[in-house]
């Protein structure tokens, strides 16, 4: 509720005064002429009654919502009990809702509220101003105070505004350096952890036993993952300090492919999956960023490989005359429905959750709908339980500028 | 194997630049049985000077190196030298900045190796690089 002010009646001059303030009021809200003479009339009528019952008492004024529109709210309060001795049905025939209660011992409120005729009405700041200003029947000169006191704090605010998003834009490129060390330093060991490792794995340190190639494998498998973790932690970082920037560039659906259909190929066959892929002759070339489109192809599709236990992974590329559609549709182990909207949220990976040989760090799909819809296009997942899942994202059909 | 002798038997040098030793252990592991002879250097001035002494074919040069001559740096007046400026100088670092790539760039570095390194491509890598150079030169 926004309070506009409040009128005292005590004798037949304010009477008259609140019936002009009331009207002006109801004038400046666009009630209309007819309607706002009928408002300040019964409004004083209601008024003089109150006051015929020999006590003080006032009118306030207030803009209030009911459903998301805005009204007038006229509230009569009185000593006594006002709501026997004045006409509600007057107040019935000006007014849309109205409501007594006793707001004190010995005291009563009669409440009531008209629709402003303007549904998408909003009251700015200038319009309180005035309409305090009515109220309280300002002067010229005091109006000019009020305005001028506004400024004042406008000022200040903004000047205060200011202040707050250098502070937040220093805070955003402290925590950009801290992230972008802390990568750095977390790489330094990996880089011995797995280099050594992986000397190890390849025989350069002297044959190994079956179980001490079990032990390094999984040291390898998990610094690696330990790896990407850090990769991903620092996209979703950047992105969400808005740092990312999108490159484009023009490239051809081959171009792209040769580029990942070598890993997933490979991925399958150590599943025994079959994998397959489907590209029409005559495709536009892409003009996109294409790190960040090979980097959601290449997620998707190792997704639906490591979620695949038999059976298939397909790739299908096509485009109209808007977009082009890539979907990757696996045999694998498929989505609930109610978790279908969750898989693109950070650290959430659904189905059943968890178990063993479904590692990830889960924000391979947050990021991918981020790189997605950086580029204007849309990523999404079908997916029925035990049956296998479709995941598609588009990308619109962009001509590089022509300059 | 054997990316690092030539036909005519001549040994190709590889100057690892990093104040850590382990790191400098790890690419000599990874270089030598691909037939580099592996020397080390454990900061920037070690490493202008022994790029002087040892003139080597080829400089793995971590950015990072404590002391006042950095990676950088240290590249910056190996390929001010006349008699190195052909040297080809791959920058070596854990940073995943496109600045710092940039950096290592303009520096006068002819590659950029990320860590923790693909040690089944470094020797592709190093070999592209040597050839390169001697095709040129």
């Amino acid at each position: 509720m926004i309070k506009l002010g409040e009128i005292s009646i005590n004798d037949k001059t304010s009477l008259v005064e609140a019936r002009n303030k009331i009207r002006i009021l109801a004038e400046e809200l666009k009630f209309g002429s007819i309607t706002a003479t009928r408002m300040a009339t019964t409004s004083s009528e209601i008024s003089r009654q109150m006051m015929n019952t020999g006590q003080a008492s006032s009118i306030k004024l207030a803009l209030d919502k009911r459903g998301g529109r805005y009204g007038l709210v006229l509230q009569f309060i009185t000593q006594g009990r006002p709501s026997s001795a004045v006409s509600i049905a007057l107040l019935q025939t000006v007014f849309d809702y109205f409501e007594v209660s006793q707001i004190a011992e010995g005291s009563e409120s009669i409440k009531n509220f008209k629709f402003l005729h303007d549904p998408e009405f909003k009251p700015t700041a200038e319009f309180i101003d005035r309409a305090m200003a009515i109220i309280q029947h300002l002067t010229l000169e005091e109006l000019v105070k009020v305005v001028k006191r506004r400024t004042t704090e406008l000022e200040a605010k903004t000047v205060e505004l200011e202040q707050t998003n250098i502070r937040l834009q220093e805070a955003s490129s402290h925590k950009s350096q801290f992230l972008a060390s802390m990568s750095h330093e977390l790489r330094t060991p990996l880089n011995s952890i797995i280099g050594y490792t992986k000397l190890m794995l390849d025989g350069l340190e002297g044959a190994l036993n079956e179980e001490q190639r079990k032990d390094l494998q999984t040291v390898y498998t998990n610094s690696k993952h330990l790896l990407n973790l850090i990769n991903d932690l620092l996209d979703l970082a950047k992105i969400e300090a808005g740092k990312m920037v999108v490159c484009h560039q023009t490239f051809t659906v081959s171009e792209l492919l040769a580029e990942v259909i070598p890993t997933i190929q490979q991925l399958a066959e150590q599943k025994g999956l079959h994998f397959a892929h489907f590209v029409p002759p005559n495709i536009d070339n892409l003009y996109a960023d294409k790190v960040k489109v090979k980097q959601v192809l290449i997620n998707i599709l190792a997704n639906a490989v490591k979620f695949t236990n038999e059976g298939s992974v397909t790739l299908n590329v096509a485009d109209d005359d808007s977009d082009f559609t890539f979907s990757v549709t696996d045999t694998g182990i498929g989505i609930r429905k109610g978790n279908l909207e969750m898989i693109f949220d950070s650290f959430k990976q659904v189905g059943p959750a968890n178990i063993a040989g479904y590692e990830g760090t889960g924000l391979g799909l947050t990021i991918s709908q981020q790189f997605i819809e950086m580029q204007g296009g849309r990523i999404w997942a079908e997916s029925e339980l035990g049956k296998g899942s479709t995941f598609t994202f588009t990308l619109p059909k962009q001509k590089a500028a022509a300059s | 194997m054997g990316d690092g002798v030539e036909k005519e038997g001549a040994v190709k040098k590889i100057l690892v630049v990093d104040d850590k030793e382990d790191s400098r252990r790890l690419v000599r592991k990874v270089l030598t049985p691909h037939g580099y002879a592996v020397v080390e250097a454990a900061s920037g001035e070690e490493a202008i000077h022994m790029s002087l002494t040892e003139l080597p074919d080829l400089i793995l040069m971590d950015v990072r190196l404590p002391g006042g001559i950095d990676g950088l740096e240290a590249t910056r007046r190996i390929k001010a030298l006349s008699q190195l400026t052909h040297v080809p100088i791959l920058a070596v670092t854990a940073s995943v900045l496109p600045a710092d790539a940039q950096k290592a760039l303009d520096a006068g570095c002819d590659a950029f190796v990320r860590k923790p390194i693909e040690i089944d491509e470094l020797p592709k890598l190093v070999a592209k690089h040597i050839r390169r150079a001697s095709a040129v030169n």
